[in-house]
């Protein structure tokens, strides 16, 4: 039965919808107040990104619609991260798509996802992640399908399109077994079914889910859509797209995995450590020969999609605790540096030339380009070091020899993917700058959003604490 | 003829309807992966989901704890796959308007 | 026969039967259309051609153009349009079947206002098509 307690538990997905469905209907209704709606949806990210901390704060928790939808700290930990990284992708946003006149469209289709991935993280049933999943793509595609001035854009939309139908039709094929097998697509049904000898019906289901969501995450084998996406995709599109709906596929993942099949960790850790190490190699040996600064942040990505699947591989042993709070603390951690990274793309180029000299022309922009590449290798005090740190630790109690070969890749990696990530920096140290390369397309906001995510990089730190507390107190352990 | 109508009346067993969604799936994911033009693709990908779709019908008929839910949710994964056609065909149009085609082995302005 | 085997399956009918009824309609359909062809072949007056006989059938008009040409791009949103309130009624439909009974149990309000909702969410939708100038046959 529904009760006003539904509707506090929803209220989230409920403020980000109503604002994108009023920056819609203002947008076609009166065309020329652009600063209106693009004010209306970064103020309806914010309220969405309150109204979680408020839940999170009162420790609202429940369980709705028959068990099927969950809020706990779990979920609205990850609604924050999608909401904050709404709000500031759509800062970056309002000022390029205003110049296309299709803003109000654009800001919507980034809340749609928003949507999407807001309500994905709550599911406890399996057919209401597959759609939550397709609320969050389908308008994706059309995010990364967006830009009409580039061909890219649309070529990158295709590709993402087509592997992405693939996917979600490999993904449903899954569900579908993993039902017929349960008899219910409750997490906790299925739980009962995934005990003792597993039948080659519900492996066949596991391993269908697995690589569907293996590609919605990049994850190698099946990652080869991501550069292309990025690369073509508006960089506000690319930046919002690598963080939100993919911290919120992990941690679907993450409860799919917990609640759902608890006692198959052997099977699906080995699984999780097999497609972390080819997708490292992969993303970061990829990431090396890119001259496009896009598409090197969209191979990095892959890479860090690598590292989070590690987090996984070590949920066994003793490394349960300690692994779901890295991939909280990483999903936080990587949407801070990423989100900054791609910013500056929006500010100074994609061309690897175009950052030549930037210490001695813009040195703020470059001090928080360096600030983001240093945290997105992981040096000690910044961001991505603590998200790395966990992971290790995690692996390091799970006790078992595949996740120890996993973290050493891990280790491996780090230092494999210092070159590329060094790259900009020596071009922004010690070359001389390049005259007329590019035009800067983003300004104000954009440099605003840098600047606040660089300082939020920097002092990672402090958010240790409350973020492992919080980890702590999920509902999933 | 009394013994062969009963036969006849005997219900389909659930495997018959699971092989043909099997057959159903991997002919859409064989031409996935070999057609080039990206409308007769997206066909191909309907096919599949309509299999998937035919499988959890079957399941949800015969299932005695699944209570007939799965119809319910066999009309969201129709929606789910209109919507996807809806912006395919969309994303196909600004192809063809910048490329003059839809082959997909002709998209091919990003590599590496 | 057919009688008995109404008779005798009246009480439940299973899969295979309804397929010996579908065989049946396909058999007479088959029968039909070959007997019509015949016949009229045996008491038609002339079976010369013309010119006239060669056209298209298009609703007893002359056809202006090709017709095998391709088909202009405006199609595409009228069939997407088309598409949204298709599958709108695919959800309609199990909810009305059900409605009736979710009222005796008190949950009518309820279902009520949850389709409003979706029926709210897909005119904001067409509100946003036809301010679009979607709708317009240009």
């Amino acid at each position: 039965m529904v009760t006003a307690q539904t509707f506090v538990g929803l209220l989230p997905e409920i403020v980000v919808f109503l604002f994108s469905m009023l920056v819609l209907m203002i947008g076609v209704f009166s065309p020329r107040a652009t600063g209106l709606t693009a004010g209306l949806a970064a103020f309806g990210a914010l309220a969405t990104f309150v109204t979680a901390v408020v839940l999170l704060a009162v420790g609202f928790e429940g369980s709705f619609f028959g068990d099927a939808y969950v809020v706990d700290g779990f979920a609205l930990y990850f609604k924050l991260i999608v909401a904050g990284s709404a709000f500031f992708t759509v800062l970056a946003a309002s000022r390029w798509s205003g110049r296309t006149g299709d803003a109000p469209e654009y800001l919507t289709l980034i809340l749609s996802v928003a949507v999407g991935a807001m309500l994905l993280v709550s599911m406890r049933d399996l057919f209401g992640v597959f759609v939550a999943i397709e609320l969050a793509t389908i308008p994706s595609y059309a995010l990364v399908a967006f830009d009409r001035t580039r061909r890219e854009s649309a070529e990158g939309g295709m590709k993402y399109l087509l592997t992405g139908m693939i996917a979600s039709s490999i993904l449903l094929y899954g569900i579908v077994l993993i039902y017929g097998i349960s008899g219910s697509a409750e997490l906790a049904d299925i739980s009962r079914t995934f005990t003792g000898q597993l039948s080659p019906v519900a492996l066949l289901g596991m391993v269908l889910l697995i690589s569907g969501f293996a590609f919605k995450v990049s994850a190698a084998p099946f990652h080869f859509w991501t550069p292309d996406a990025y690369q073509g995709a508006p960089t506000s599109a690319a930046a919002f797209l690598s963080v939100a709906p993919k911290a919120a596929i992990f941690a679907v993942l993450l409860r799919i995995f917990l609640e759902g099949m608890p006692e198959a960790a052997p099977s699906w850790t080995a699984v999780a450590a097999v497609l972390a190490i080819v997708t490292m190699f992969i993303g970061n040996l990829f990431a090396l020969r890119q001259s496009n600064v896009r598409r090197m942040l969209a191979y990095s990505s892959v890479a860090h999609s690598g590292y989070i699947l590690v987090a996984f591989a070590a949920l066994q042993g003793g490394g349960v605790e300690r692994g779901v709070q890295a991939v909280l603390i990483y999903s936080a951690a990587y949407a801070l540096m990423n989100l900054g990274a791609f910013f500056v793309i929006d500010l100074v180029g994609e061309e690897a030339k175009s950052y030549n000299g930037l210490f001695k022309t813009r040195p703020g922009v470059a001090l928080s380009m360096a600030i983001f590449m240093a945290a997105l290798v992981g040096i000690p005090p910044l961001s991505g070091f603590w998200g790395k740190a966990w992971i290790i630790l995690a692996g390091a109690q799970s006790g078992s020899i595949l996740t120890y070969v996993a973290v050493g890749a891990l280790v491996i990696n780090s230092v494999l993917s210092v070159p590329y990530y060094f790259g900009i920096l020596r071009n922004m140290a010690f070359e001389e700058p390049v005259k007329g390369v590019e035009e800067p397309t983003g300004t104000g906001a954009v440099k605003l959003s840098v600047y606040i995510l660089a300082i939020a990089t920097t002092l990672f730190l402090f958010f240790i604490g409350p973020l492992s507390a919080l980890a702590g107190a999920s509902g999933l352990l | 003829m009394q013994q062969f109508l009963d036969s006849l009346n005997a219900t389909l067993p659930l495997e018959g309807y699971l092989v043909v969604g099997a057959v159903m799936f991997a002919i859409g994911a064989w031409g996935a992966i070999i057609r080039r033009n990206a409308v007769v693709v997206f066909m191909c990908i309907e096919l599949m989901i309509n299999a998937v779709n035919l499988s959890l019908v079957a399941f949800a008929d015969y299932l005695p704890n699944a209570g007939g839910a799965g119809v319910g949710y066999a009309v969201l994964v129709v929606a789910v796959a209109a919507a996807e056609v809806a912006v395919g065909l969309a994303i196909a149009l600004a192809v063809y308007r910048s490329r003059k085609t839809v082959n997909v082995d002709e998209i091919n302005l990003m590599k590496g | 026969m057919t009688l008995a085997l109404l008779q005798g399956a009246a009480p439940e009918i299973g899969y295979g039967t309804l397929y010996v009824y579908v065989g049946l309609f396909l058999l007479l359909i088959v029968g039909f259309v070959a007997a019509t062809l015949v016949i009229a072949r045996l008491i038609a007056p002339s079976r010369r051609s013309s010119r006239a006989k060669g056209q298209i059938y298009e609703t007893g008009e002359v056809t202006v153009t090709d017709p095998w040409r391709p088909f202009p791009v405006r199609y595409y949103v009228f069939a997407l349009l088309f598409l949204i309130f298709d599958v709108e009624a695919a959800f309609l439909y199990p909810w009305a079947v059900i409605y009736n009974e979710s009222i005796t149990q008190g949950m009518g309000l309820y279902m009520f206002v949850e389709v409003v909702i979706f029926v709210f969410i897909l005119a904001t939708g067409l509100a946003y098509a036809w301010k679009k100038g979607a709708l317009k046959w240009v």
